[in-house]
């Protein structure tokens, strides 16, 4: 089933903690379940991001590797 | 007409930079009344406060851009820093003197107060939360968010850091310039100084000075409880421990509650009519436990510092003394 976006971010070239940090900003604009779409790098941001997420208690919905960079839909709010 | 010259004497300057704190125009020492009055030391505040900026980060700042002046960092770059809300006002009001740009990232926690007037200097604001990226350590968000910010691969180029943690700089102002202030003002008799952990620039700094002026002195560090509300203090069981830290200057540590700090700024406030920040009542506070357990023998003459004022945690206090100060009710009959 394609996931509704509700919002888009890009965050290639940026590093930990900045990424969680935008990450946590487009999430506070967005309601409980709403799917946010998230481009950025391999390495220590996309290793990050799956722990960050669960510690906030959002939902890690997909995650792919798209040449260099990753793309990854987090629902807000609901671990499943 | 020409401007006549600067003049320290008649308290005339060409620029708010040269009031900060040196040995020509040092900040003030006041010696302590009834809140000190069961100790045998005499103890005198370094008020910080009288910087022009406010706080004795006022000198950090002035040594960290120094620095980066010197070493040809700062040509055409922009600040950032991680402050707990001094060291960042003082970096924006001195970037604003040399025409650059400055960006701060301070824990979320921080005084309204601090963060208006982060605002007012036109400096950009990065709250942050504490436990931003808690796989390090828990209370350095800040610290690691200004770290990003320099480290990312398309807008870091444009940024240097000052990092007053792990900056000698920091260590310098306070070895050119506290230290030397301190024992000036005491005649060179002063016996035990006390200071905060945080960046720990000023108890490395002016700690090292006086024990190289005079060994016997007895520097002694304060540092908060753990979970602490005391801007500017830092617990190293929860944050990492500055690279600047000398701890062969260091002869003891004391661990001072939330309650104490902020219960002896209030005496301040009460008592001596000194409105100091809780860094401050966490210092004297500090101080006045050490003296409790350690007899400071005779012709004692301590030096606490006070790093800032009380204006700038106002909101704080209100949480302490809102159901203070009341009018007395008439009685009815």
């Amino acid at each position: 089933m394609m996931e509704s976006i509700a919002k888009s971010l890009n965050i290639t070239g940026m590093v930990c903690p900045m990424t969680w940090m935008q990450i946590r900003m487009a999430l506070a604009k967005l309601s409980d379940g709403d799917v946010l779409e998230i481009v950025l790098d391999d390495g220590e941001p996309v290793k990050s991001l799956a722990r960050s997420a669960k510690e906030d208690g959002h939902a890690i919905v997909s995650l792919r590797r798209e040449g260099r960079s990753w793309r990854a839909l987090i629902r807000k709010g609901l671990v499943q | 007409m020409s401007a006549p010259g600067r003049n320290p004497a008649l308290r005339r300057f060409d620029s708010v930079t040269d009031l900060i704190g040196s040995p020509e125009n040092p900040t003030p020492i006041v010696r302590l009344g009834r809140t000190a009055r069961d100790v045998k030391a005499a103890i005198y505040l370094k008020l910080e406060c009288m910087n022009p900026f406010g706080s004795i980060k006022d000198r950090t700042a002035r040594a960290l851009l120094e620095g980066l002046r010197r070493d040809g960092r700062l040509e055409g770059k922009e600040l950032v820093e991680p402050t707990s809300g001094n060291t960042g006002l003082a970096l924006a009001a001195l970037a604003n003197v040399f025409g650059i740009k400055c960006t701060v990232t301070i824990p979320d926690q921080v005084p309204a107060e601090s963060l208006t007037l982060l605002k007012l200097l036109g400096a950009t604001v990065w709250p942050t939360p504490d436990d931003l990226c808690p796989i390090d350590h828990p209370k350095d968000g800040a610290i690691a968010l200004a770290h990003s910010i320099a480290a990312d691969k398309n807008t870091g180029s444009r940024y240097v850091m000052p990092n007053q943690y792990e900056n000698p700089d920091n260590v310098r102002a306070h070895y050119e310039n506290t230290g030397p202030e301190i024992w000036a003002q005491t005649e060179g008799k002063v016996t035990h100084f006390f200071a905060g952990y945080g960046t720990c620039g000023t108890i490395t700094g002016a700690g090292k000075l006086l024990k190289d002026r005079n060994p016997a002195v007895k520097v002694v560090a304060i540092q908060p409880q753990k979970n602490h509300r005391q801007p500017g203090l830092k617990n190293f069981s929860e944050s990492k421990r500055p690279g600047i830290l000398d701890l062969s200057v260091i002869d003891e540590e004391v661990t001072v509650p939330d309650d104490d700090a902020y219960a002896m700024a209030v005496r301040l406030a009460r008592e001596e009519g000194i409105l100091a920040g809780p860094s401050t009542g966490a210092i004297l506070a500090g101080a006045l436990d050490y003296f409790s357990k350690n007899d400071p023998g005779s012709d004692a003459l301590a030096v606490a510092v006070s790093p800032d004022s009380a204006l700038k945690y106002a909101t704080f206090f209100a949480d302490r003394v809102a159901n203070d100060g009341a009018p007395p009710a008439v009685k009815e009959s």
